[in-house]
């Protein structure tokens, strides 16, 4: 080394302060833990962590609202297979970012959520923005934390991203007052380690393994804990090796491909008539990853009723909840699935072909059709061309409501997180930052957002973020000028007393696509259809495709509520 | 019938109010509860009347907070009963469960 060099390293090394502020630690922090995109909006009591921002090499991507950076980071979490990052200040801010951490706890993905605090000082005096956010998202996140300390904050950021993304993934919240952050503290960075127990299979495999053997009718179960543990390939070998039949969850879809010849469709409400028939009819469930949800289920009480049960999950508090199991493998999935899967590779089944032959029957008389009369765009079809045109890289991110399920439906999905849909919460205006966060953390995937003209609108200001940021995101947005899915219940379940789902006066959504600097095309007729999808995929930038659709068009089937999922409706497909 | 919880917590920002918060959501009510706290935990222990629900699921449940170092149930007030869930056309099917005595962290 010369001499000017090291007297120069020498100097850098003296212009270190031995002193940051808690906000550069906080950054720094982040830094080591691998972030490297933050879904936010600045504000008062958040501003010394915005202040040592733009120096940490860490992306922010500013959202125009906090909901939109609360279901970003769910987006990217869900996409990139990692810990999805959103912050925003105090008060308000603190409030708007609820919802998604909500539809994060109920889909349980991994999200670190931080939100400035007014100083600890004026903490419990009403202040300005001051809202007990802490309080507010007790029951709607895994863990919170609020930092007293500054001391403290290298070991609530490690132990809080550990937190998030082990055992059953979930948000966690870290409150930040802004004395914390502006408070001086040693330069240098210690974070504590984590380590996850390693997996063991449970102590039941061989029960379960037993229980398979001797099925007559078994059938596997599959939900979103699969992707969540990104077991999918372990799933996957359990299913081919003992060549039973599977349904899938709403979240489940992709674990096994759904033009697989075992996949015999979506259960539940929405779900095809071969997969409920199957379930019902089945003497043994196989449910891995999935937790009974009532969407799913229909009336418990007669889910499948002759079905003895092996519940596989990561979270032992699931099993039992909702039904007994027979088996119970909690813990580790890949592991307790390896461990499955070695012991039924070399077993005979008692799976009768007649079981096989009737599932395969099911599948054949309840395949979809796509030949609805008329002139009018059928959704369900665009949908499925949709998803065959754009291929293997194709990530559909969707909204709440008939479009959703229509997806579900008919979406060719190869793997579950080529499907991001919000499962548990519902939440309309879930689709767009989603897609955004998805886009962010795989630049190479073809994010397809599929909106409708309700859900598009709770979010529309992130089109804005789109158009800033150049992201690539083409959307479909498909508009029936209603509040779709309520006003099928409203038809079918409230005597037609339509009430407040008339959306008739939507704006014109290709051009205010455009106001925000998007391209934008409309198609109304059947026969547009293919070469609007051929524009759509062909854009070189975020585009807007809006369809209008039938406003009268229903999803089917259809499970009513409080009835079995034998007893579905079917009706005029339009 | 009530059932008797011993927890104990670490001695954090919100715990207590976290467990509480749970079983309340949970559909159980907490009837009594007893406090101790020291400075390396804090002891809880509570009666709670259920509602349909299972009372090892709840203990389940409060077990994956990340606070709770330890659940115990103590012995219920009622006489011990099958498993129960939700359901009642297939309660039949299922074989009677022996009351889990101790519960360790998930």
């Amino acid at each position: 080394m010369s001499i000017p060099q090291a007297v120069k390293q020498v100097a850098e090394a003296d212009m270190e302060p031995a002193e940051i502020s808690g906000a550069q630690l906080f950054v720094r922090c982040l830094r080591e833990l691998g972030v490297d995109t933050i879904f936010g909006y600045p504000g008062g009591a958040i501003m010394p962590i915005y202040d040592a921002l733009p120096q940490s090499g860490i992306r922010h991507i500013l959202t125009r609202h906090e909901q939109g950076a609360a279901l970003a980071a769910d987006g990217y979490a869900r996409a990139a297979r990692k810990v999805g990052v959103c912050m925003a200040t105090s008060g308000p801010g603190a409030t708007n970012l609820v919802t998604g951490l909500a539809n994060s706890m109920l889909d349980s993905v991994p999200v670190v959520a931080i939100t400035g605090q007014v100083s600890t000082a004026v903490m419990g005096t009403d202040a300005f923005q001051e809202v007990d956010v802490f309080g507010i998202t007790l029951p709607i996140v895994k863990h919170s934390y609020i930092i007293r300390d500054v001391a403290d904050i290298p070991k609530v950021l490690a132990e809080a991203f550990h937190l998030a993304a082990s055992g059953r993934p979930g948000p966690v919240l870290i409150d930040v007052p802004k004395d914390i952050t502006v408070t001086a503290i040693e330069a240098r960075v210690r974070l504590p380690e984590f380590r996850s127990a390693r997996g063991v299979p449970a102590r039941d495999v061989e029960r379960a393994a037993k229980l398979m053997t001797q099925a007559t009718q078994p059938l596997f179960y599959l939900g979103g804990g699969i992707e969540i543990a990104g077991a999918e390939a372990e799933a996957r070998a359990l299913v081919e090796a003992c060549g039973f039949p599977a349904v899938c969850t709403l979240k489940g879809l992709g674990s096994i491909p759904t033009d697989d010849g075992q996949f015999q469709g979506m259960l539940g409400m929405h779900g095809n008539q071969a997969a409920n028939f199957a379930v019902q009819e089945s003497d043994l469930l196989i449910v891995v990853g999935a937790r009974f949800d009532d969407r799913a289920t229909g009336k418990l009480d007669e889910f499948a009723p002759n079905a003895r049960v092996i519940h596989i999950d990561v979270d032992a508090a699931e099993i039992g909840k909702l039904r007994h199991a027979h088996a119970a493998l909690p813990g580790d999935l890949k592991t307790n699935l390896r461990a499955l899967t070695g012991l039924m590779n070399n077993r005979e089944t008692a799976c009768s072909d007649d079981w096989q032959a009737r599932c395969a029957a099911w599948k054949r008389e309840h395949a979809w059709r796509y030949d609805a009369p008329g002139e009018k765009i059928y959704a369900p079809k665009l949908l499925k061309d949709l998803s065959e045109r754009a291929g293997d890289k194709l990530v559909l991110s969707c909204d709440v409501g008939q479009h959703q399920m229509w997806v579900a439906q008919h979406c060719r999905i190869r793997h579950p997180r080529s499907h991001l849909t919000s499962g548990g919460l519902g939440t309309m205006g879930y689709g767009l930052p989603a897609g955004i966060g998805a886009k962010l953390a795989c630049p190479e995937a073809d994010v397809v957002v599929v909106t409708g003209d309700g859900s598009i609108m709770m979010n529309i200001q992130e089109l804005a973020t789109l158009k800033r940021y150049g992201i690539d995101v083409r959307i479909v947005l498909l508009d029936n000028s209603s509040l779709g899915m309520v006003r099928q219940w409203q038809e079918l379940f409230f005597a037609g007393n339509y009430s407040e789902i008339d959306l008739s006066d939507n704006p014109d959504f290709a051009e205010l696509a455009r106001v925000f600097g998007l391209e934008a095309h409309t198609i109304d007729a059947r026969d547009q259809v293919d070469d609007a999808l051929e524009w759509l995929m062909s854009r070189n930038g975020p585009a807007l495709l809006h369809v209008k659709i039938d406003p009268q068009a229903n999803v089917w089937p259809l499970v009513p509520p409080g009835r079995n999922n034998a007893s579905m409706m079917e009706g005029e497909a339009r | 019938m009530t059932t008797r919880f011993e927890i104990t917590l670490d001695t954090a920002e919100g715990a207590m109010i976290r467990t509480l918060g749970l079983i309340q959501r949970r559909g159980f009510t907490v009837s009594r509860m007893d406090m101790k706290s020291t400075p390396q935990n804090v002891q809880l222990r509570l009666e709670v009347a259920d509602c349909e629900r299972c009372p090892e699921v709840l203990q389940r449940q409060i077990e994956r907070l990340h606070d709770v170092q330890h659940v115990r149930q103590l012995t219920a007030l009622a006489a011990a009963q099958p498993h129960r869930r939700i359901g009642r056309a297939l309660v039949s099917l299922f074989a009677p469960r022996p009351r889990v005595a101790v519960g360790s962290r998930a």
